[in-house]
């Protein structure tokens, strides 16, 4: 797969830093086994490849040398970069704060808001996000009734590969007459 | 024919047929008619016979129910005790089944995003989750339409793509599903008025009260209607048992149905399970009375495009693209 | 009075019953058939509608195709009240109520159809004005069951009300029945349109929503309708003493010639409007004559159906031809299949592919179902061979009520 990622990296964050898990969902045998997607928003497609720390191979700042320097660039070696025309690690990574985004003014982004950092270039659809026009939300469309859950962009977009990945479909219809066939087969 | 033959014809007739309602009852003519009335009896039996089979059951309490409108609270109340033991006793399960009501001041709209739909048809399975419609013969709510690039010609769609994954080279998708019209050439079908708008633009349907003409499936523009050919077969453990009276509880056989929006759930405040599952975000369900609602977000900001516009049936459904 | 009516009841059960060996064994012929439909409809009733060849896709099939074919067949009997009532014809006048009672006759199959066609045939009752919730005047299937019945009514009062005055030996009260009649001339037209309505008022169906089913669907019936009269006629002049002149039948040969050749006509012009300029609405036109995206089960059935239509047209306008009653026969019969065969399962069918989405989903009837519409045909026929049983008697002055034929016997004419 693409996003696998070496193993002396995979430290964890902690609990609460951890963003929601991301993995590349099977498909479900029924779609009726009884936790539904839907009932719990548990997204989505992507194992969260990013539950390691930046800072544990970037010692002091993401321009240093890697803290283990026997495998130059291999963090990075698999990864897909198909960002645009996006290509430069800081226009987003904060050079200095390894685990955290970089505003256009050099300023810290914190890491769980990544809202803010793509809306530098992508305003539209940052403002299509915020009507609730772009991306899912989940919940209740009555917030008096209930909380209302919008997905932020990484939940859905691989950063370094955002272009959404292809899925496999859903078994298509029965066709009746095909159907019908078939039936009067097994009867015979 | 000839004259001839004619008189043959006048001449083997009695000129007046009095004396047969004087024709005393002989033996012989008592034995006749005994062996055709056991002839008659051994007939109906036979034709009468297949009737053991029957998966339907039928009850006197449902045929003397009358339309939604005129049902008391206390009528409905029984009605829903008697349907859920109806459930209890077909399905083995307890089913919470209640009778919803719109809520003034809600009107619901629903947008899809044509750019961002990928054709995986998690939405088709998620609504039959949700509504509890019968997996043999099976029936979906949403149909998935596979397009052309470059043409809007629903005739050149292909329903039945199953690539590996999707989406597919060269084609983009188009969901369609009941468009809620506002002028919905459905209700206007229905000659017994067992479907009709609620004040939230949901188009319902009175299971107990369809008829089974099947006017409104010939009727709807979109296709969104489906009929209950045989007795819903779905498994225990596959049912959603919280259901609406007139949403997906589960239907009885020859009756029609269609999406309501997930009625059970977006009454109560929820989006629908299909807006909910899609991976893609393209589905937008909101209140259109609402201030700053996305739908109108959508209106007003997007290329919006209405299936079958020329109809004029002025649809709750829109699809839109990016800007 | 009401004694002379139970009288004439009693009289008129026990004459049903009494017969010849012919009589007899076409009716029990016909009995059988009826039994094995009505064991193929309770098959239906115990496994739904599943065992036909309907579905989603195409949600309407036979039943309903025969249910607009019966429809015409009803409605012509006012090709022969026109002539009769209003311009007093004659020869036409002695077999004008033959003509209404084959119109019960259809009427009540049309509602059988209907029945049948039904997913829940046990809530009948919500069609019924005033009893159930009657969507009128919107919906075009509730004004369909308004006229159906309305037309029954009409039919079986003024066949009802001119036997019984029959048997009387009284001259009927012109007051009781004239009425009645024009009202029936107009409602015969208005049951064929309104039926026509039932699939001109559907925007989301381009192959039904023209105006010109309307025209077609009175133009088929009243070929089908004469037609189909022309050889009933014959036959029950063949088999009862009942005097039907030739001149009769000249008159339905005429009228079946002129709307053969309208209702081939506006074939035509449907043919001309949908492939001249064609357009996505005419997909299910092209799926009827030429197939489409590789289904193609009616075309030979639809081409089959005009050509034998045409054939028909060459053999009432070629004059050897026409003055041969076995060829009008023929004629009248191979018009009959065309125009079932074009307006049945051609219109109502094809009209359902592709479906609004563009699918193309193909119907065939099942057994059960085609058992199921031969047995309505069979009980149509049972019903009127046996109104015809009646009738002839009673017309011919055979079966009177007995003082009158006293007074008859008493004073010579």
């Amino acid at each position: 797969m693409l996003y696998v990622w070496p193993s002396y990296c995979q430290e964890p964050y902690t609990e609460h830093e951890i963003l929601p898990a991301f993995k590349i969902l099977d498909l479900p045998k029924t779609w009726s086994d009884k936790t539904p997607v839907y009932k719990e928003p548990k997204l989505l497609f992507y194992t969260q490849e990013f539950t390691y720390k930046c800072s544990k191979c970037h010692v002091k700042d993401l321009t240093s040398k890697p803290k283990k320097s026997h495998l130059p660039f291999g963090a990075h070696k698999d990864m897909l970069f198909t960002h645009g025309l996006n290509l430069r690690c800081m226009n987003c990574h904060n050079p200095e704060h390894p685990d955290a985004f970089t505003d256009y003014d050099g300023s810290v982004i914190a890491r769980d808001k990544p809202v803010f950092l793509c809306r530098n270039c992508h305003g539209v659809i940052y403002r299509d996000w915020r009507a609730g026009v772009h991306g899912r939300i989940n919940g209740y469309w009555n917030n008096k009734l209930g909380p209302q859950k919008k997905i932020e962009c990484n939940q859905c977009h691989n950063p370094h590969h955002p272009k959404f990945p292809d899925l496999k479909p859903m078994p298509p219809p029965v066709n009746p007459v095909a159907h019908k066939y078939e039936k009067d087969k097994h009867h015979e | 024919m000839s004259d001839q033959s004619r008189k043959e014809h006048d001449q083997t007739e009695p000129a007046s047929l009095d004396d047969m309602t004087h024709e005393p009852l002989t033996r012989r003519s008592f034995l006749k008619a005994g062996a055709a009335a056991v002839a008659l009896s051994a007939g109906t039996a036979i034709t009468l016979s297949p009737l053991k089979d029957l998966d339907q059951h039928f009850s006197v309490n449902e045929f003397f129910q009358q339309h939604y409108e005129e049902l008391t609270p206390e009528m409905m109340e029984k009605i829903l005790e008697r349907i859920k033991q109806e459930i209890k006793r077909d399905y083995d399960v307890e089913a919470d089944l209640r009778d919803i009501k719109p809520t003034p001041g809600v009107e619901f709209a629903y947008a899809l995003n044509l750019g961002r739909c990928i054709g995986c048809r998690r939405c088709v399975y998620a609504c039959m989750d949700e509504n509890n419609q019968s997996r043999d013969p099976e029936i979906q709510y949403i149909r998935v339409l596979e397009m052309e690039k470059g043409s809007m010609d629903i005739e050149s769609s292909n329903h039945y793509y199953n690539p590996e994954t999707v989406p597919n080279k060269g084609k983009y998708y188009m969901p369609v599903q009941c468009h809620q019209c506002r002028n919905s050439p459905c209700t206007k079908a229905c000659p017994v008025k067992a479907t009709w708008r609620d004040p939230d633009g949901i188009v319902v349907v009175d299971y107990n009260w369809c008829i089974g003409c099947r006017y409104c499936l010939a009727a709807c523009p979109y296709w969104a209607r489906r009929f209950n050919f045989a007795t819903p077969k779905i498994a225990s453990n596959d049912i959603n048992t919280e259901m609406a009276y007139l949403g997906n509880r589960i239907r009885p056989r020859g009756v029609a149905e269609k999406c309501t929006f997930c009625l059970r759930r977006t009454r109560q405040g929820m989006l629908p399970a299909c807006a909910e599952v899609c991976p893609t975000g393209s589905r937008i369900f909101a209140n259109i009375l609402e201030p700053g609602n996305p739908i109108s977000y959508v209106l007003e900001n997007k290329r919006v495009y209405v299936l079958k516009e020329s109809l004029q049936t002025f649809p709750r459904f829109y699809y839109f693209f990016e800007k | 009075m009401i004694r002379d009516y139970i009288i004439f009841l009693w009289r008129v059960y026990r004459l049903s019953f009494y017969g010849n060996k012919k009589y007899y064994t076409w009716m029990t012929f016909l009995t059988l058939i009826v039994f094995t439909g009505a064991y193929s409809y309770v098959n239906q009733f115990t496994h739904g509608l599943a065992i036909t060849g309907m579905t989603n896709q195409v949600s309407w099939g036979l039943y309903i195709a025969n249910f607009t074919f019966l429809v015409g067949l009803a409605a012509a009997a006012v090709m022969l009240v026109i002539p009769a009532y209003v311009y007093h014809n004659k020869p036409l006048h002695d077999v004008v109520i033959l003509g209404e009672l084959l119109a019960i006759a259809a009427i009540v199959m049309c509602l059988l159809f209907v029945n049948v066609d039904l997913g829940r045939p046990d809530r009948f009752w919500h069609l019924m004005p005033v009893i159930g919730k009657f969507n009128f005047p919107v919906s075009m299937l509730s004004w369909d069951v308004v006229v159906l019945i309305g037309y029954l009514m009409l039919n079986v009062h003024i066949c009802g009300y001119l036997l019984y005055a029959n048997y009387l030996g009284k001259k009927p009260t012109p007051l009781i029945y004239i009425p009645f009649v024009f009202i029936a001339i107009f409602w015969a037209v208005s049951i064929h349109t309104v039926t026509a309505f039932l699939y001109i008022s559907l925007s989301g169906r381009p192959f039904w929503n023209a105006a010109i089913v309307a025209p077609r669907f009175i133009g088929s019936a009243f070929t089908a309708g004469p037609g189909f009269m022309f050889i009933t006629f014959q036959i029950i002049r063949h088999y009862t003493n009942y005097k039907i002149s030739d001149e009769a039948l000249r008159l339905l040969r005429q009228i079946v010639t002129i709307s053969l050749l309208v209702n081939l006509f506006l074939v035509g012009c449907e043919v001309f409007k949908e492939f001249y300029a064609e357009s996505a609405h005419s997909s299910s036109a092209r799926y009827l004559f030429f197939g489409l995206h590789g289904h193609n089960m009616l075309v030979p059935w639809i081409w089959f159906a005009i050509f034998i239509e045409s054939i028909a047209a060459l053999i009432f306008l070629v004059p050897p031809f026409a003055r041969k009653m076995p060829l009008a026969n023929i004629a009248c019969f191979l018009s009959i299949t065309g125009i079932w065969i074009e307006k049945g399962p051609g219109m109502v069918v094809s009209g359902f592919v592709p479906t609004p989405l563009g699918e193309v989903v193909e119907y065939f009837p099942t057994l059960y179902e085609s058992l199921v519409c031969i047995g309505i045909w069979a009980f149509g026929a049972l019903l009127y061979s046996w109104m015809i049983h009646l009738a002839i008697p009673i017309l011919s002055g055979r079966f009177r009520h007995k003082q009158t034929r006293q007074a008859l016997q008493q004073t010579p004419c």
